[in-house]
């Protein structure tokens, strides 16, 4: 884990739209998974929110230690999500992958919890615990702000009564993505396999791969959801 | 800036109290809220063998749900409430409640493009309904009652 990004923003940039295209194509491609039998009520957005998306903004500033890039590839996350639903609010799963990315920016921006910057905290207890609340908040924050801009978008009017009725769902599903989130966090940070020393990378190999990976993403999602 | 031993101390406690609460409600969200073998529409109990067995009339439609588009076979739901005797149903609304607690209020112009729907195809579970042009947020599985609001 980097303590302060020496990459060049060029690189960054590539990254965000790299990260938030393997994301967004996950979401879409997960998140059109439906499991039957006793699985059903199994819900996918915590895999997604509490492993995919956890996982891949904390390994991305692992790698970076660039805040606010975390925000950049959940809107690339958002807008390929906008590509894949036939008939759902569109807008409104795009809007909450970028709640997602807000969330985590506004917990780890911290400097009391900043791992880039405290390295103390980067042991497998503090992760585990970290990755506990995290993936919790940042799952529930995403499925309440969809609870909300759904009906608002869609038909104007946002049901308070029907919200509240539905708060015990969204919290008990977060049980889901706390869990993921004891995968995901210590994963992202502690494992050292998954070290790249990108400021050193050559130019020509980061750039050739982030574009191929990103534009496989995007050219998969429109094929599959559209031709 | 807060000392490591004091944090750990902090998410602790906040990932026992996530993990205990959540876990406990998600059961109890599993506990069916309501006899699922019937739907109780406005007071009157109507069993899922009666609404598919011919005491309705059962239609082809076709909806779009987040990443599917499909063909079913449902009764309509306004069929049903209008069944219930209800005076005066397009000046109410509709609150659909599903045996895991979920809801969904609704007017009486998408109750007339909505429908209950025995066999979901695996894409969006059974016993559920469905509602043209509005998204998936709206559909509630296991339907278990229809309030009138």
């Amino acid at each position: 884990m980097i303590e302060k990004s020496n990459v060049s923003k060029a690189k960054i940039i590539a990254a965000i739209i790299l990260f938030g295209s393997i994301w967004g194509l996950l979401e879409c491609m997960i998140g059109s998974v439906h499991l039957g039998g006793s699985l059903r009520y199994f819900p996918m957005g915590a895999l997604l929110g509490g492993l995919v998306g956890l996982g891949l903004m904390m390994y991305s500033r692992r790698l970076f230690g660039f805040h606010w890039m975390q925000l950049g590839m959940a809107v690339v996350a958002g807008l390929l999500r906008f590509w894949a639903p036939v008939g759902e609010c569109m807008l409104c799963s795009g809007l909450a992958i970028m709640a997602e990315g807000l969330v985590f920016e506004l917990i780890f921006n911290r400097p009391s919890l900043d791992l880039n910057n405290r390295p103390e905290l980067r042991n497998a207890r503090t992760l585990l615990m970290l990755g506990i609340v995290s993936g919790f908040i940042i799952y529930v924050t995403g499925y309440m702000f969809t609870q909300i801009a759904t009906p608002l978008v869609k038909t104007g009017v946002f049901n308070a009564h029907d919200f509240m009725a539905n708060v015990p769902l969204m919290f008990g599903r977060g049980f889901f993505a706390a869990l993921f989130g004891v995968i995901a966090l210590p994963a992202a940070v502690l494992v050292e396999s998954l070290d790249v020393n990108v400021a050193t990378a050559s130019k020509k190999l980061y750039y050739g791969t982030a574009a191929g990976m990103s534009a496989f993403c995007w050219v998969l999602v429109i094929t599959v959801f559209h031709l | 800036m807060i000392e490591i031993k004091r944090l750990n101390m902090v998410l602790g406690i906040l990932a026992v109290i996530i993990l205990v609460s959540s876990s406990i409600v998600f059961a109890y969200t599993l506990i069916p809220k309501g006899d699922t073998s019937k739907v109780l529409v406005n007071g009157t109990g109507y069993a899922w063998s009666e609404i598919f067995g011919g005491y309705f009339y059962t239609v082809n439609f076709e909806a779009s749900g987040r990443d599917f588009t499909d063909s079913f076979i449902g009764v309509q739901l306004s069929d049903i409430v209008n069944d219930t005797g209800l005076s005066n149903p397009s000046g109410h609304e509709y609150t659909l409640i599903g045996s895991d607690g979920y809801q969904s209020t609704v007017n009486w112009s998408s109750m007339c493009s909505g429908y209950l729907v025995e066999d979901g195809k695996g894409i969006t579970g059974d016993k559920i309904s469905i509602f043209q042009g509005l998204p998936q947020r709206y559909w509630v599985t296991d339907v278990v009652e229809i309030q009138v609001v």
